[in-house]
């Protein structure tokens, strides 16, 4: 093996990519699940969301607060309902026009001060919860007391969020927003809007949480016949359960892991067939020591495990650029890619034992093959 | 030196290689006994069954039929295995190409045999440096055999015999491949061997080495035709 070291690394070339593939493949699947698992705990797996397709422009009918209303009482399957105004009034900020579910509904936390509460909203008091990246205008981040301009009303800060964990979602889009430049304010105190029994206040979403995950998709079809009954006409509005999203992202995801997966596979037989020339060739060229070590005592039993090492050694040494290159092309699958990727040590092991594995079959027809010469005729040969 | 008792002890040997119509008697019949300490050449032409002979002694091949004991042990019947331990425990084997093995040094050559006997790698290493000593080889043990000249590479191969103290030493023309002053210089090791009280059985065509032996047998067709003492 190390008399040959470039047949040698040629011929775990194979092994090489086989490995890398794995690697890269489980990493994406990790990074998937991971992601997934992340962005479920942050919106919690028993929401699903209302999403107004209309702009408040009033031709088609959007989603109205009235809705958000009705909604909260027309199943028990319901727990709790979180309507919302989206304004993005401020660069880099987003201005939300909430009531005093939707931190509880939404998971948010406080991170000091108070929320917004229903007294807030019915006396239509000029307060806020911010995120902590919200800066004054001095440029400083605003903290309890201060206050904040908003379309040129001032609103006090009551209370600051607890920090987020900030995601660049592409499915789950304005959904899984960033509250960390949010800040929420009582709805009834968004420019345009009148009162809070207003039920014609126009909303971008509705949060819904279901008192059990289960539901989610008895309540979706539940939430989509209650806005069309007893109504003039049907909102215009997309039902979204963010676990089926995710489901069809890790769908995506799971057939680029089996491409790469097939690519593995093949790197793999590839690369263990080209061991097993190797060795082959390794024991054709071997003979007379091969004789030489059965005349001075090796058992056959030694002689198969002379090869076999070497080879399963060969395919390790494979097993280790493939990690590292594995991990390269997981990076750079992240970093193009934009999927999340996660190497976990079972990857490594899976990687290593693949290697392990194939140097082991590899290796197993070439070792028999040097255990059964006749030690004799084996010397004899150059 | 020479002891009663038998290291070899070979009774109606035959070996027999059977070809796809045809069998081929290499030897027949053949019967004979090495006392403890004897020196004994086996001579004979080139296909008159000495080397079979040497390969059967060796317990690299099995006889077709016939009964061998080794220092009290029924070689004949060893399974591989059992022939494989006879092989790393009582017998030293000097060919005359050498065989040592070009990738590993002098020393890892000499103690191969005890690495296969499970002894610790640095008692395997004591012993095996002790055996180059025997040979006035131990300032060679970090080198490889191509940096040998062809008697050194000998002296390496009769230390890699003895290092495990072998009942019987098994030499197929040793001088065969060296000079003569390189050859004379082995064959008093081998005599030095002899004194110390190793049994050795020598296949030659070389009439130097004959002579120094205690005993010389003359093999013809398969068959022991001559057993003729040395004066």
């Amino acid at each position: 093996m190390c008399a040959n070291r470039v047949r040698s690394g040629l011929s775990v070339l194979g092994i090489v990519f086989g490995v890398a593939a794995v690697v890269a493949m489980l990493a994406v699947v990790e990074g998937a699940r991971n992601d997934v698992l992340e962005r479920l705990s942050r919106l919690g797996t028993n929401v699903l969301f209302v999403h107004s397709k209309t702009e408040n422009s009033g031709v088609e009918r959007g989603l109205q607060y009235g809705d958000a209303h009705r909604l909260a009482h027309i199943s028990s399957l319901i727990d709790m309902v979180a309507p919302a105004v989206v304004v993005d009034l401020r660069k880099h900020e987003s201005v939300i026009g909430v009531t005093p579910s939707y931190m509880s509904v939404r998971q948010l936390f406080l991170q000091s001060g108070r929320a917004l509460t229903d007294v807030d909203l019915k006396n239509r008091a000029r307060v806020c919860v911010v995120g902590r990246e919200i800066v004054g205008s001095d440029g400083s981040t605003v903290g309890l007391g201060d206050v904040v301009h908003v379309n040129s009303q001032m609103y006090q800060v009551v209370g600051i969020i607890a920090s987020e964990k900030s995601s660049k979602d592409r499915s789950l889009g304005s959904l899984l927003r960033n509250h960390n430049n949010a800040i929420l304010i009582p709805m009834t105190t968004l420019p345009k809007s009148s009162n809070v029994v207003d039920d014609a206040i126009l909303l971008t979403e509705i949060t819904i949480r279901t008192s059990d995950a289960k539901d989610l998709v008895a309540t979706s079809e539940v939430v989509e016949r209650a806005l069309s009954q007893g109504q003039l006409s049907k909102p215009s509005v997309e039902i979204i359960i963010p676990r089926q999203l995710l489901r069809e992202e890790q769908h995506a995801q799971r057939v680029f892991a089996s491409v790469v997966g097939c690519v593995a596979f093949i790197g793999v037989l590839v690369g263990g067939i080209g061991v097993m020339n190797i060795m082959l060739a390794n024991v054709a060229e071997r003979c007379k020591e091969i004789g030489i070590r059965r005349a001075v005592g090796a058992t056959k039993k030694q002689i198969a495990m002379l090869f076999l090492i070497e080879s399963i050694l060969l395919t390790l040494f494979g097993g280790v650029g493939g990690l590292i290159l594995g991990a390269i092309a997981s990076h750079g699958i992240a970093r193009f890619g934009g999927w999340s990727v996660s190497i976990s040590i079972w990857s490594i092991l899976l990687a290593f034992g693949t290697a392990g594995i194939v140097g082991l079959l590899a290796g197993w027809y070439p070792a028999k093959r040097a255990a059964n010469l006749d030690p004799v005729d084996a010397m004899r040969r150059e | 030196m020479e002891s009663n008792t038998n290291i070899v002890d070979v009774r109606g040997l035959r070996k027999v290689y059977r070809e796809t119509e045809t069998h081929v008697v290499a030897l027949d019949n053949v019967s004979l006994t090495v006392h403890g300490g004897e020196f004994v050449a086996i001579v004979g032409a080139s296909g008159s069954g000495k080397s079979t002979l040497l390969h059967l002694l060796g317990a690299l091949d099995t006889p077709t039929s016939g009964v061998y004991e080794l220092n009290g042990k029924n070689v004949a019947t060893m399974n591989d295995d059992d022939l494989s331990v006879v092989r790393r425990t009582d017998i030293g084997f000097v060919f005359q190409v050498f065989n040592l093995i070009g990738q590993l040094t002098v020393l890892d050559n000499v103690s191969l045999p005890l690495r296969y006997t499970g002894i610790k790698d640095c008692d395997a290493e004591v012993r095996a440096l002790e055996s180059l000593t025997r040979v006035g080889l131990s300032h060679r043990a970090t080198h490889l055999p191509s940096q040998l000249s062809g008697g050194e590479k000998q002296r390496v191969a009769i230390a890699r015999a003895l290092v495990i103290e072998p009942a019987l030493v098994l030499a197929d023309e040793p001088t065969g491949n060296l000079d003569s002053q390189t050859g004379c210089a082995i064959l008093e090791l081998f005599e030095t061997l002899h004194r110390d009280g190793h049994t050795i059985v020598v296949v030659t065509h070389d009439e130097n080495v004959a002579k120094r032996a205690d005993r010389v047998i003359t093999i013809s067709d398969g068959n022991i035709v001559r057993s003729e003492v040395n004066a």
